[in-house]
């Protein structure tokens, strides 16, 4: 299964879309919720038409402060409305001492975060009463670090057993900005729990950052390295993200059709999880 | 003590609020482990999106501060604990500010609060959530039944005519303007209608009172006015109009 992430430059061409080049469609449960008029309905046509995959983007599970109920309810709401199972979510932190930022910011790999992150994952999960998929992110500098970050990673989802959402343009860009190897970073991670992963593009601002933008085409070593990796997994669905200079969904026809053809050589015959 | 400070160590929380302190603020501060020329692109990120989302949805106001509309947004991100999870709300959160803060713009630009509010109202009738219209018919008497009214409309108090003119020309023409932003049920657009004083006073008395005779008895008292046939008349003539411009949508029924 591919995917294409729902975005309002592009909806009335989704909705509108004939041909076969994504299985599904991915949101942001925020930009979409109490939602009416014009938007809602886009929002209903395209449920009609693929089944809704949730990426959010405030719930803060690395956050020191307390879990949001308030919006934890309205979100079982919206999921259940969409009949939403995939659920994801960032493992970064976006509100802090009681201030959103509306952005993701890197957690400290240390244990004691493992620990408070495992329990909030928890309890996330007993009240949406769905998996919770938690997405490695990309980030620019790592802050009071005390263990690796694929040990941060792997601690989180295997001591709270919930599922891992692959972003492997965002290994890609983690491994250039931290100088790391992707591959083995990518070995290092319990793959058995990988249930979704991500591609995007992103951009090179100078000669050792890359930005996670979201708003280029794939580069040919990310496409390599997603090859790879459908390798080392069991199938998922997949999905292209792209949030900015979104081009015509010809263009991005393309783009997926990539992805699709790599997905089959890679997974013949082995269904999607 | 919190549920979810239980298991976080203090000097990590101390340590995650010092990111996000310099995210909100740009005061630079070492942050234990970080590298220190690759923060700015965090605070850069977080900004980007507030200015986006306010330049998004203030475009007059934005116009209006020109080369100012970057400081005057970081002096609130700066001052101001953004509490809403979907960030499309925040706007709103800007508009309270600027009423409650203590700022010069509002003295340079008196006007500044209603051209907020007026800007946030399109959007709130723009996005405001689905509900439930109850079934109409055209005719009926006003007096006796129950008038059922489009529920996405917002209504607003302006003394500056903004809703109609350009900013400049809108400070030379003060007074009492009542406006109503109003969602165009088929188009799903927002549309703008004013009302004449009694109008606009009526639409005030009716939400309090719910009956439209009652807020009509009400509203000619506070204007000093005796509701005679000829002022009954105009409502129904008002009636039929705002039935053609889908601010009314007819009369209750049951069937
Ligand atoms: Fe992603």
């Amino acid at each position: 299964m591919i995917g294409l992430g729902f975005r309002r430059d592009l909806a009335e061409e989704m909705i509108a879309y004939k041909g076969d080049a994504f299985d599904f469609v991915e949101l942001a449960p925020e930009n979409w919720m109490n939602l009416g008029g014009y938007w809602k309905t886009q929002l209903d046509q395209i449920a009609e038409r693929y089944p809704i995959f949730c990426h959010g983007l405030s719930l803060s599970i690395g956050s020191p402060d307390k879990l949001d109920y308030a919006f934890l309810k309205e979100l079982k709401v919206f999921l259940d409305r969409y009949q939403v199972k995939t659920y994801s979510e960032h493992l970064s932190y976006s509100k802090c001492d009681n201030a959103h930022l509306y952005d993701l910011l890197p957690i400290p790999f240390r244990q004691d975060a493992v620990n408070h992150i495992v329990s909030r994952i928890k309890e996330v999960q007993e009240m949406l009463e769905r998996p919770l998929i938690i997405e490695n992110v990309s980030y620019y500098t790592s802050v009071a670090a005390e263990m690796e970050e694929h040990e941060f990673i792997s601690q989180i989802v295997t001591n709270a057993n919930c599922k891992l959402l692959l972003d492997v343009n965002n290994v890609y860009v983690n491994s250039f900005n931290h100088g790391y190897s992707s591959k083995e970073f990518i070995l290092q991670l319990p793959l058995n729990h990988v249930e979704y992963i991500h591609m995007a593009g992103h951009e090179k601002i100078s000669d050792d950052l890359i930005i996670d933008t979201h708003g280029q085409d794939i580069i040919d070593p990310v496409f390599e390295l997603f090859e790879w990796t459908s390798r080392q997994i069991s199938p998922v669905p997949v999905l292209l993200e792209r949030d900015f200079n979104i081009p015509e969904l010809p263009f991005l026809e393309k783009e997926l059709g990539q992805l699709k053809s790599i997905t089959s050589k890679a997974w013949k015959k082995q269904p999607v999880r | 003590m919190e549920k979810a400070a239980r298991s976080l160590n203090p000097e990590t929380h101390r340590i995650q609020s010092q990111l996000a302190e310099y995210c909100k603020t740009g005061k630079t501060q070492e942050i234990k482990g970080a590298l220190p020329d690759r923060l700015h692109n965090y605070r850069r990120l977080v900004f980007n999106v507030i200015f986006d989302i306010m330049t998004n949805a203030y475009p007059i106001t934005r116009n209006l501060f020109g080369d100012r509309w970057k400081e005057f947004l970081q002096r609130f991100f700066i001052e101001h604990k953004c509490q809403h999870y979907q960030v499309w709300k925040l706007p709103e959160e800007l508009l309270i500010w600027v009423k409650n803060a203590d700022i010069s713009e509002k003295t340079e630009f008196p006007f500044l609060t209603q051209l907020l509010e007026f800007e946030w109202a399109e959007i709130v009738v723009y996005n405001g959530a689905d509900q439930e219209i109850p079934k109409t018919i055209n005719h009926g008497n006003w007096r006796l039944d129950d008038l059922v009214f489009n529920p996405y409309y917002y209504l607003i108090n302006l003394s500056y005519p903004i809703h109609k003119m350009p900013l400049r020309d809108a400070q030379k023409e003060i007074g009492n303007y009542c406006v109503i932003l109003l969602r165009d049920l088929k188009k799903l657009n927002v549309k703008v209608l004013e009302f004449p004083l009694f109008f606009g006073t009526l639409m005030g008395q009716l939400n309090s009172s719910k009956n439209l005779h009652l807020a009509a008895l009400d509203t000619c008292a506070m204007l000093q006015l005796e509701l005679t046939p000829e002022i009954e008349d105009q409502i129904s003539k008002w009636i039929n109009q705002m039935i053609e411009k889908g601010f009314i949508l007819g009369y209750r029924t049951t069937a």
